[in-house]
């Protein structure tokens, strides 16, 4: 996967000893890839597509996520993950000789399924925990970011996009189709382990920050 | 100094490896789950009785295992693993749950109660054979709900002190815990001779 990864990106950066500079105004439309997520535990994929104007552009992204080997997940006692997302997102661009810098905000919405099995869940508000034998974990994250970053230019066609922001997320955690439960009141997790943050259900907002790496090509 | 410094991380890694590194992700809650068996063990013969079970002892002890599932974590402590040879160990479990009644009932008439009616009262309970408590004081001695877990929970006895009449019976053991779970086991006939 890293090799594959490291490929692509020599491969851009090879393509960059003829870069020019040529203002995205003129090939308005992108095409955007974000291959750095396959390196994630559990691998994702994000392809999206930007409208350019003169100083602003307009751009959304779907990602797609799934283990595909989940022997090897590292957070996960067992099972399959599917994970979809959706992003929409604004930007104001500032123009250089190489690329463009750019801020701007985005929001989006994601959902990841998880099979667990022999495993417990916590409701926090209720104050009680799950044993379960098998279920499904549901992770539903609505966040909205605000972020900046630099689109550097490779030939007339390409281009790499660096970006990170900052931002809040509402994220709401819920079980279904749990079989044989066997429900504990009053326990509280001993301890908060962000690794295990798929075994407390609820719903609650913390900031959080982001970062990726797009490959762009012009159309 | 080169070669001093080389000496000195490895004298360093020897004292690393030989008191440890300390074990992480124990477990955080214990909870009995279920009876796992209930045995039928025969003091004067100093064996557990198999089917078909038949005695003529004055006393017969009905040793109760119960099912704990251990859970928080999901890298998982596994006793005898290696994790045992550390020098750190992780913090004991806590009990999630804890038991607040014990019924045991009998198919037959016996000593002096009808079938099916609970005879907690009559007997005595407890870890071994000659410590036995009343039903209300022994369930006092289980750890209760966020108490250390205790191996008092994983098995206690159950004394039928009073060799009844002649017959053979099967109990029936009803663990009650806070939550309103009911673990329920029977055991195998017994024929008192």
């Amino acid at each position: 996967m890293k090799r594959n990864l490291l490929f692509l990106i020599s491969l851009f950066t090879g393509l960059s000893l003829n870069a020019q500079d040529k203002r995205a105004f003129h090939q308005p439309f992108q095409i955007k890839v974000e291959p750095l997520e396959l390196g994630y535990d559990y691998s994702r994929i994000g392809i999206g597509i930007e409208k350019k104007f003169m100083a602003h552009s307009l751009w959304t992204s779907f990602h797609y996520g799934t283990n595909l080997d989940y022997s090897q997940a590292r957070d996960s006692p067992s099972g399959h993950f599917e994970y979809y997302e959706v992003e929409l997102g604004a930007k104001r661009i500032l123009y250089s000789d190489y690329g463009e810098y750019f801020f701007g905000g985005n929001v989006g919405f994601d959902k990841g399924k998880r099979y667990v099995d022999d495993d417990v869940y916590y409701d926090i508000d209720g104050k009680f925990a799950v044993l379960l034998e098998n279920a499904y974990n549901y992770r539903t994250r609505l966040s909205l970011f605000l972020e900046n970053g630099y689109e550097f230019y490779i030939g007339k066609r390409f281009s790499i996009e660096t970006s990170a922001g900052l931002g809040l997320r509402s994220v709401q955690n819920y079980y279904s189709y749990v079989t044989n439960p066997f429900r504990l009141n009053n326990i509280e997790p001993r301890e908060y382990r962000k690794k295990s943050q798929q075994k407390y259900v609820g719903q609650w907002i913390k900031v959080a920050v982001t970062g990726g790496l797009k490959l762009g090509w012009r159309i | 100094m080169k070669r001093k410094q080389g000496w000195f991380f490895l004298m360093l890694l020897t004292i690393v490896l030989t008191i440890g590194v300390p074990s992480c992700g124990g477990e955080d809650y214990a909870a009995v789950r279920d009876i796992r068996q209930v045995i039928i063990f025969d003091p004067e013969l100093h064996q557990p009785l198999i089917s078909p079970a038949s005695t003529s002892s004055d006393t017969l002890l009905l040793i109760i295992s119960t099912e704990i599932d251990f859970f928080s974590y999901h890298e998982a402590y596994v006793p005898g693993t290696m994790s045992e040879a550390w020098a750190f160990r992780p913090a004991n479990a806590w009990m999630a749950n804890e038991i607040t009644d014990i019924r045991v009932f009998c198919d037959q008439p016996i000593y002096g109660q009808p079938a099916h009616h609970n005879l907690a009262d009559q007997l005595t309970f407890g870890n071994a054979f000659d410590f036995q408590l009343s039903l209300g004081m022994f369930l006092e001695s289980l750890p209760d709900i966020r108490d250390d877990y205790d191996f008092a929970i994983r098995d206690f006895q159950i004394s039928l002190n009073t060799k009844p009449e002649k017959g053979t019976y099967i109990f029936t053991i009803e663990m009650e815990d806070n939550n309103g779970h009911v673990f329920v086991a029977n055991t195998i006939p017994v024929e008192w001779l």
